[in-house]
Formats: structure tokens, C-alpha cells, sequence
């Protein structure tokens, strides 16, 4: 009797993060219409502490990356950035701060607000550009030389969890 | 505002030169269509300051948002890289009075659907040709941000002279809404405390009405004002500064604070000193979570749900034999019932509050599909209080239930969240002030407040549930039981002919007939169903021949009651000045109401048309107000919160004596009106008017109420 009854909750349980996970998934599609497909800018570019990174080798990897487009002029971004930043002690995460100003200043604020993301800057929107990021927050999972998964906006950290794990 | 509107097209007036206007016309960035962005000179040029004016002109789509020159707690402003022009040696931008939003629990500072700032662009020499090559760059957000440039080209022949008349109009009316400096009111103290990091700010010279006031000009600081009050005739504040790279230090930095008041914004700057911060006014005297949870308590005698707690009462005398352990879980399962919704309240309201719409108590009745899903719950409990049908559970479920060995506890944990929903309606002493620092505080204290709310109307349940010995002081079952199931019904049958009238305000009346028509057929049907065809027709007939009876005797004795009550007349708030009423020498009298708001009705029934106050507010110098909060509007919510009200009734006193005003108890009494009435005409001796003019000041008003009884 109890393990008919546990079988069913789990069933129910399962049924409905299926539905869940159907709906961010039509969702993310939706918004990843304007975004550049294949291939990955092959663009060496180097992080604010001056180490050289490129974002199409990354994604040859095994392991999934998580790639942040945000600005220190985002409202929206400081409820995702927490989020981002607990998850690069378990993940390979690459931050790109758009039009966020001097190097200084995008590392003083880094700093001020315990973010321990690594973080490229950059100032003139060119990587953003390349990648045809229009707005932050932007969240993209990159994996053997493909974008995985793609959302904007308010992202909860089982959100972007999910996307990690199954890319 | 008007004079301002004035001063602006004086300037126009003196600007005699004009020039061939330039336009941009309207751009899109099409990335990014929600925005729609245009620079046009006016025409006018002042040559003696070789400044040429021009409007530049903002178009948001619904929800997007963009910035002030200091954005709040995030955000950037909006602006313009102009270095590659010819002739143009500054653009000198001005900023209207902004609106403070929230998203997401983010305090900004911004404008929203459209808006006009000023531009002024100053010449090397006004003389010759201005070429503006420029990158207006704008900062947009919803739920997500977007930076967006414009490149804007305007070629500007200062000599060539027509003036634009759209732009024109569009820079006059931006102008006007540009906060001015202010010669009259000044900042007597701005102090900055490193260790607390607060700001404190005393400012004289001007009578304030409802003040909101924006503090910036220190670089990566953002400000949130935590407390406002008038202390004599300065308005002071403290403010939180936080520091957006590092630690905030304003010492010796200068600010700028822009106050806008009814009709009325003007700007202040100062400089920063050390020094110890304000000491605010003292607050409540009871403990917040006191507050709630005698509140809640109070809402189990409010007339709404009185029968739900008699209803229980009923089926425990129903129940021989008590077994102790059993009551005792029916009545923790409806004290969980009516804590989960409270839970749930709370939850809805966060959501509400999230997406930036204004939350009050009460604010469901302002719906009419919550109206019409009440009218179904009473009128079908109703029913079943009068025996003709029983709720029953599906076969299904009942078999888990009994399986499962909880005996049912999910029906009392369900009458437990019928009763908090019938509760909604009433305002009890005590609840309007927990409800109004909740919906103010934070997202944790207030589900705490809310937890102690529900806490406080479980409480009869939970000391029955703590001693189940008291069921047995009940009487003993007896026929009186039935009659008394009767009364309930006839109760809750009245409070569905109450809801009935709320509803009529939504619907129109054929489709009230027409639900009013469905209620009886489904109960005639019942009763059909389980009596037969014979009572079934008695009932009908009794409840004709009652109706009849009930018209018969209103139609004899109309003459009696159709006008028992004197008439005030009101007018609407939205279009009454009331600081000109004052001015004028008027005591004004100001009545936030709603037709579901049961409290609000029994304060006019029992206080304001009865002798002695109905007379005052009849005199001829006393000015009625009145606000209807029965379908949701923003002016009064924001009437309501300036106050720090989140919902209705509440009632408040302007006059000559008392400009600011006197809010009145939620629960009204003669002597608190015609007191209040004297005391804001200044007819009290000197002495009185000495103690009882302070609770102008809104916070000591608020931690008045607080330590009385005479809160909502």
C-alpha cells in the first residue's frame, strides 16, 4: 500500500517537472531566436586578470561551460549573480561584463560584492556583438562545440543547475 | 506646476531669438523596437549664455523603463557622447522629477511609458553653424536590461530662425516638471554617519504635505530614505547610503536632495558633515508580532466569521463521546488551515509586490471574479448548513483518507482556510497596523507578520486543541442545535445577498438576476433531490411568501426608514485641492472608503450621520472628501500609502491648524471627530492645541496608533 501510494507521488512528482522542463525549454527557443548559432566566435579574448581565454576552445571541452553576459548597470543581473557566483566553485563559468567601464572599476565592484565568477570585460560590446547577446542577463551552456542551452532574464539558481547538469 | 509651466515659457519669451528648427525625428534601434527615441531644437536661442534649446524626447513601451541621472539601486542614466561635434562646447542635460519603482525587490529611480528631458546645447559661437554628431546612449529594463545607442545628426544654423511649435510644447512641458532651486525652504543639517552609514537631513522654510524626496550627487552611492517624519517645522530623514564599488564615505561630499510635494518639486544642495545621526522619533510601545497576533484573534469575532467558529463549535457538541486525542487533531488540521492561508495571503501579496502592483488588505473584493466565487461558497455552505445537501468528498479520496488513517482532518483544515478567507472583508482593531508594516517591511518580516496573523485567529482553535476538556463545558446537544445551524445559515445566506450587492457594481443587472436566479434553482433542486417534489414546493412557497412579506413590510413602512439617515455631500478626491481648501480657511474631512469594507460602514452608520457629528460636517466650513476604493485606482493607493495605510477605512482631518493633517481612528467615535474637527479649525484653547498638534507628524501618528487600540 505505502509503495503504491510513494510509486504515485513520484510519478506526479516526475510528471510535473517534465511539464516544467518543457516549458523553459519552449521558453529559452523563444528567446534564443536572435542569437548566433554555429559556430562559436573563435576569439581569443583575456579576463580582467589578464589570462588569455578562448570561449570555442572551452566549448570543445567534456565538461559543460557556463557563459554570463551581464553589466554592473543591470538591476536584474545582481539577483542572477549570486547565483552564478555560488556555482563557479562547482562549474567552469566565464562572465563577460558588457559595457560595464574601466577594468578597475568592473573589478572593484567584483570585489565589493564577494563575486568570484571570472570575468572578461568588456567595455565596447564587441564579444557581446559577436555573439549577438541584446540583453542582460544572458546565460548560454556551451559543450562540445555547441551552444547547449540559452536564457535571458531572472534565472533561479535550480535554473541554471539544470541546464549544467543535462548539457 | 503651473507656476513652473509659467516660468518656462516666460524663458521662451526672453529667448526672442529663433532659430530653424532641427529634428531628428523619431528613431528605433531595430534590436531593440520597445523604444523609440527624438532630439528637435525648439527653434529659441539665448544668445547672451549661446545656448540653444532642444527636447529630447523618450518613448518606452508598457513595462520598459528607463533611468534619472541617479538610478537608484541599480540601473545607469541615460547619456549622450557627443564629442565629435563641431561648434557645441557642453550639453547640459536637465532631469524631470522621477518615479521610484520597484522591481523585483530593487528599488530604482526612473520614468516609465514617456518621457521629455530638457537639453540645452551650448555654442563656442553662436554664430556659426552648430553640427551635432552625438551617440545618445539609452538604458532600458523590464525583466531583462538593454543598453541601446542612437546616433543622432542635427545640423543647427542658429541664425536661420523658426521655431518648431511640437518641440516647443514638448520642452515647455519638460521643463516645467524639471525640480527648480528653491529660495524658501533650506537645508538646516546634513549629516553623514560613517559607522551606521546613514545619511541625516533636516530641511526648513516650507509646509509639507506628502514629501517624497530623492537624495544623490555622490558618485557609485545610492540613498533609500528609511525614515520620514515632520518634527515641528522641519522635515527630517534618515537615509541609507550605500556604496556601490566600497563603503560609502560622504564626509565634506556634495549632495543634492529634490524634494516633490503635491503641485510642488525644488532642489537642495549641501555638503556632508560627520556627526551622530538623527535620533527618530520613538515607535511603537507594543511588539510588532503582538500587534498581529491580537489582530488576528480580534477577526474570530468579526461578523464574517462568527458562524465558521460556531459552525465548529456545533460539530463538537455533535460529537458524543469525545475522544480527546481525535478533537484535538480536528483543531490543530483548522489552525494549520488557517496559517497555510495566511501563508498563502502573504505569498500572493509578494508576488503582487514583485511585479510593482500596489497590495492592500482587501484588495480582492476589488475583483469581481473573487466576488462571484464567494457568492458560490457562502450560498452553497449556506445550503449545507440548511441540511439540503452534504458535502461530499469523492469516493476516491474518502478511501485514501480512511486508508490512510488521518479520519478526514483535511475537511477541518479546510474549514480553517474557509474561515481566514471569510475574515478578509473584516477589519479588526489591530490588524490594519500589523497588515500596514507588513506590506512596507521586508519580504521576511512580513511572512513572519503574517505567520503571527494567522497565529492570533488559530488561537481559539489551538487553546481547545492545548486543553480539549474545555468541549465538555459546552452545553449538551439538544434540539437548539438545529435552530442554531439555522441562525448560521441565515447568517451566511445574508453575508451571499451582501456579496451579491458588491457584485452588482461589476456586472450589470440582468446578469445578477441571472446568478441570483441559478443560486435558487440549484438550491430548489437540492431540496428537490432530497426532500422530494412536496417540501420542495413548501420551501419555494415559504421563501415567495417571506420575500413577500419582507416587501410588503419595507413598502408600509418606507415612510419611516427611506431617509433615516441624513446625507453628507461628498466630492471625489482625484479632483479637490485640499491644501487650497486649507489655505482657503476650510477645515477638510477626507474619507478613503469601499462598499466591501464593512468597518467603513458601520462607521458611517454609527458616528458620521449620527448628532452631534453629522451636524459639523454639515457646516458650511467643513469641506467632505471622499475617496471610493471599491474598484482598484491608483491615486488611492497612493493617498493611502503616503500615510502608510494599505487599507481602508481610514479617515483624516485637514485645517488651518492643521495642515498636515489628523488621521483619524479606523474605529471611528464622536468624540475622536468632533475633536479632531475643533483641534484642525484651531478652535482648542492653546494649551490642547500645543499637546495635540504634534500628531501632525506622520510617524508619531503611526506610533500613536500603535500604542492605542484604534487601528483598523
Amino acid at each position: 500500500m505505502k509503495l503504491n501510494k510513494w510509486r504515485k507521488w513520484t510519478g506526479q512528482g516526475v510528471s510535473f517537472l517534465l511539464l516544467l522542463f518543457i516549458i523553459s525549454s519552449v521558453a529559452d527557443w523563444w528567446r534564443g531566436r536572435d542569437l548566433i548559432h554555429q559556430p562559436i566566435p573563435d576569439i581569443t579574448v583575456y579576463d580582467i586578470e589578464g589570462k588569455a581565454i578562448n570561449l570555442a576552445q572551452l566549448s570543445q571541452q567534456q565538461a559543460p561551460t557556463l557563459i554570463y553576459f551581464w553589466g554592473t548597470w543591470c538591476p536584474v543581473c545582481n539577483y542572477v549573480s549570486p547565483a552564478v557566483s555560488w556555482l563557479s566553485q562547482h562549474y567552469q563559468i566565464v562572465s563577460v561584463a558588457l559595457r560595464s567601464g574601466e577594468p578597475d572599476r568592473v573589478r572593484q565592484y567584483l570585489e565589493h560584492h564577494d563575486y568570484e565568477f571570472n570575468t572578461i570585460n568588456d567595455p565596447q560590446n564587441r564579444l557581446g556583438a559577436a555573439w549577438g547577446i541584446r540583453v542582460t542577463p544572458t546565460l548560454v551552456v556551451i559543450k562540445d562545440g555547441k551552444i547547449q542551452y540559452y536564457t535571458t532574464g531572472f534565472t533561479s539558481l535550480p535554473g541554471i543547475w539544470w541546464r549544467l547538469w543535462l548539457a | 506646476m503651473k507656476t513652473q509651466i509659467f516660468i518656462a515659457w516666460c524663458l521662451f519669451a526672453l529667448a526672442s531669438a529663433t532659430t530653424q528648427a532641427a529634428d531628428s525625428q523619431w528613431i528605433t534601434n531595430e534590436n531593440h523596437p520597445p523604444v523609440k527615441v527624438r532630439l528637435s531644437t525648439t527653434g529659441q536661442v539665448d544668445t547672451s549664455n549661446k545656448r540653444v534649446f532642444s527636447v529630447l524626447q523618450v518613448q518606452l513601451n508598457d513595462g520598459w523603463k528607463t533611468y534619472w541621472r541617479s538610478p537608484g539601486e541599480g540601473g545607469v542614466a541615460p547619456s549622450i557622447e557627443w564629442q565629435h561635434s563641431d561648434n557645441l562646447a557642453a550639453i547640459d542635460w536637465l532631469w524631470p522629477l522621477p518615479e521610484t519603482f520597484n522591481i523585483l525587490g530593487i528599488n530604482t529611480v526612473g520614468y516609465q511609458q514617456a518621457v521629455a528631458f530638457p537639453l540645452h546645447l551650448v555654442a563656442e559661437d553662436i554664430t556659426q553653424p552648430i553640427r551635432l554628431r552625438a551617440t545618445l546612449t539609452l538604458p532600458s529594463c523590464t525583466s531583462v536590461c538593454v543598453l541601446t545607442d542612437y546616433p543622432i545628426i542635427l545640423d543647427i544654423d542658429p541664425k536661420q530662425r523658426k521655431a518648431n511649435q511640437d518641440s516647443a510644447f514638448a520642452y515647455g512641458q519638460a521643463l516645467s516638471l524639471v525640480p527648480q532651486p528653491d529660495p524658501q525652504a533650506e537645508l538646516t543639517q546634513v549629516v553623514w554617519h560613517q559607522s551606521s552609514q546613514t545619511l541625516s537631513l533636516a530641511l526648513k522654510g516650507r509646509v509639507w504635505q506628502q514629501p517624497t524626496v530623492f537624495i544623490d550627487g555622490a558618485e557609485d552611492t545610492h540613498f533609500s530614505v528609511l525614515k520620514q517624519w515632520q518634527d515641528g517645522d522641519q522635515l527630517k530623514l534618515i537615509a541609507a547610503g550605500k556604496g556601490w564599488l566600497s563603503e560609502a564615505n560622504l564626509t565634506g561630499k556634495s549632495l543634492s536632495i529634490t524634494v516633490a510635494d503635491e503641485h510642488f518639486a525644488g532642489e537642495y544642495h549641501a555638503t556632508a558633515a560627520q556627526g551622530l545621526p538623527f535620533e527618530p522619533p520613538a515607535g511603537s510601545k507594543l511588539p510588532i508580532w503582538l500587534i498581529a497576533l491580537m489582530g488576528g484573534f480580534i477577526l474570530n469575532f468579526m461578523p464574517c466569521v462568527l458562524p465558521v467558529l460556531g459552525l465548529k463549535l456545533n460539530s463538537i457538541i455533535r460529537v458524543p463521546n469525545h475522544d480527546q486525542a481525535h478533537l484535538r487533531r480536528q483543531f490543530l488540521a483548522s489552525a494549520a488551515g488557517i496559517v497555510v492561508s495566511f501563508w498563502l495571503i502573504a505569498t500572493a501579496l509578494l508576488l503582487l509586490k514583485v511585479s510593482g502592483k500596489s497590495i492592500g488588505w482587501g484588495i480582492q473584493f476589488q475583483q469581481p471574479w473573487f466576488l462571484a466565487l464567494m457568492l458560490l461558497v457562502t450560498t452553497i455552505f449556506a445550503f449545507n448548513l440548511l441540511g439540503w445537501f452534504d458535502i461530499q468528498l469523492p469516493s476516491r479520496w474518502q478511501t485514501r483518507l480512511a486508508t490512510s488513517g488521518n479520519k478526514g482532518y483535511q475537511g477541518h483544515f479546510l474549514q480553517g482556510m474557509f474561515a481566514t478567507l471569510l475574515a478578509t472583508p473584516c477589519s479588526a482593531p489591530f490588524l490594519g497596523t500589523a497588515v500596514a508594516f507588513a506590506l512596507a517591511a521586508s519580504n521576511t518580516s512580513m511572512m513572519i507578520i503574517f505567520t503571527f496573523l494567522g497565529l492570533g485567529m488559530a488561537a481559539p482553535w489551538l487553546l481547545v486543541a492545548a486543553w480539549p476538556q474545555t468541549a465538555r463545558l459546552l452545553p449538551k446537544p439538544g434540539p437548539w442545535m438545529g435552530w442554531l445551524k439555522y441562525l448560521f445559515a441565515f447568517m451566511l445566506l445574508a453575508t451571499s445577498v451582501w456579496i451579491g450587492y458588491l457584485l452588482a457594481q461589476f456586472i450589470s443587472m440582468a446578469a445578477l438576476v441571472l446568478v441570483i436566479l441559478c443560486l435558487s434553482l440549484l438550491g430548489a433542486w437540492l431540496v428537490l433531490k432530497r426532500y422530494g417534489g412536496r417540501i420542495c414546493l413548501i420551501v419555494i412557497s415559504t421563501s415567495l411568501l417571506l420575500l413577500g412579506c419582507v416587501a410588503f413590510g419595507a413598502a408600509l413602512t418606507s415612510k419611516s426608514w427611506q431617509t433615516p439617515l441624513p446625507q453628507l455631500t461628498w466630492q471625489p478626491l482625484k479632483q479637490t485641492n485640499i491644501k487650497q481648501l486649507v489655505d482657503a480657511g476650510h477645515v477638510v474631512f477626507v474619507d478613503v472608503t469601499a462598499d466591501w469594507c464593512i468597518t467603513c460602514k458601520a462607521n458611517k452608520v454609527g458616528v458620521l450621520l449620527q448628532s452631534p457629528v453629522v451636524e459639523q460636517l454639515q457646516s458650511n466650513t467643513v469641506k467632505l472628501v471622499q475617496a471610493d476604493w471599491t474598484r482598484p485606482a491608483a491615486h488611492i493607493n497612493d493617498y493611502l500609502q503616503q500615510y502608510n495605510r494599505y487599507g481602508v477605512p481610514f479617515n483624516i482631518v485637514y485645517g488651518p491648524s492643521a495642515p498636515h493633517g489628523i488621521a483619524l481612528p479606523v474605529i471611528l467615535t464622536a468624540s475622536a471627530v468632533t475633536q479632531a474637527l475643533q483641534q484642525a479649525s484651531g478652535l482648542t484653547t492653546p494649551d490642547e492645541q500645543q499637546s495635540n498638534t504634534k500628531p501632525s507628524n506622520l510617524e508619531y501618528l503611526q506610533a500613536q496608533n500603535k500604542g492605542t487600540d484604534e487601528i483598523e
